[in-house]
């Protein structure tokens, strides 16, 4: 099953970043997430990474929870209870892979790839953002 | 001199109440170094490995706190000050977590364990858990750890 979901930044014009969830690879967090909408919360940055302070979403690491994530991947943090964007290497990205702190639970995508520079560059550490149903 | 392995750093760096003295990179390049209390996240890997996560808490208008969000590299030295003598370097990364206040007191009560007995963690974990209290991970990139330096060979 997919769902779409918005990340909204108040700071930025109430700028809008897509996403796309998909169950196939994190079950549990997928219906986590759902479920905990709207999540309001602030973001913070690690390299080019947006992670949320804790939220309310709670999940253990997935079976398929990994390390090394894709370009535009959204990702559940078990250890941080946070939500990841990914748009570019981490402080410890390796030969061109984007490698997460620790395992983390796949969502989704962000759907619109324009947005690495129109939106997700222009975030601002400790940022408001809400997470919230498509309108 | 001898390196230690990988049992010996982590049961050194766990060992009675050795500070770490944590480096950060200042605005203008120069290096800060202070004392932090921390523990291994020793949940975290049960293999032994790898040498788990550093763990520890500052204010986060700290400067220690404000270099690493700026800089996320980091160094820390455990060492024993006592003959033979023996140290451990890590250099690192550094994620800064923002925790809710029982996430948080659980991490201080742990640390305060360590250094302030368990009769006192309770007490030092609630008095170290205020606002503006932030987590500190670090992730270990390379580490140098050597045992007996003042033994002859």
């Amino acid at each position: 099953m997919k769902k779409i979901i918005d990340i909204a930044f108040p700071d930025l014009d109430d700028k809008n970043v897509r996403i796309e969830l998909d169950d196939t690879l994190s079950p549990k967090t997928f219906k986590a997430i759902l479920d905990n909408l709207p999540v309001e919360v602030s973001i913070n940055k690690w390299g080019e990474e947006l992670y949320t302070d804790r939220t309310t979403i709670t999940v253990e690491q997935e079976d398929n929870a990994k390390t090394e994530v894709n370009e535009l991947d959204v990702a559940y943090w078990p250890e941080g209870n946070a939500l990841c964007l990914f748009y570019g290497p981490t402080p410890i990205s390796k030969n061109g892979k984007i490698l997460a702190y620790s395992p983390v639970n796949i969502i989704g995508k962000i759907v619109d790839s324009s947005n690495k520079h129109a939106i997700l560059n222009q975030i601002k550490e400790r940022a408001k953002v809400i997470i919230r149903e498509s309108i | 001199m001898t390196y230690m392995s990988k049992n010996e750093t982590k049961k050194f760096l766990m060992q009675g109440t050795f500070t770490a003295k944590l480096t950060t990179v200042n605005k203008d390049g120069s290096p800060h170094v202070v004392p932090v209390w921390f523990v291994l996240d020793e949940r975290k890997n049960r293999t032994a490995r790898k040498i788990e996560d550093i763990v520890f808490t500052t204010y986060e208008d700290s400067l220690k706190a404000t270099n690493m969000q700026r800089d996320n590299r980091v160094s820390i030295c455990v060492d024993d000050q006592t003959p033979q003598f023996s140290f451990v370097t890590i250099h690192g990364t550094a994620k800064i977590v923002r925790q809710k206040y029982n996430e948080l007191l659980k991490w201080n009560t742990r640390i305060a364990e360590r250094y302030m007995g368990k009769s006192n963690a309770k007490a030092y974990g609630k008095r170290n858990t205020t606002e503006g209290v932030i987590l500190v991970r670090v992730k270990p990139t390379k580490i140098i750890a050597e045992k007996d330096i003042a033994a002859w060979e």
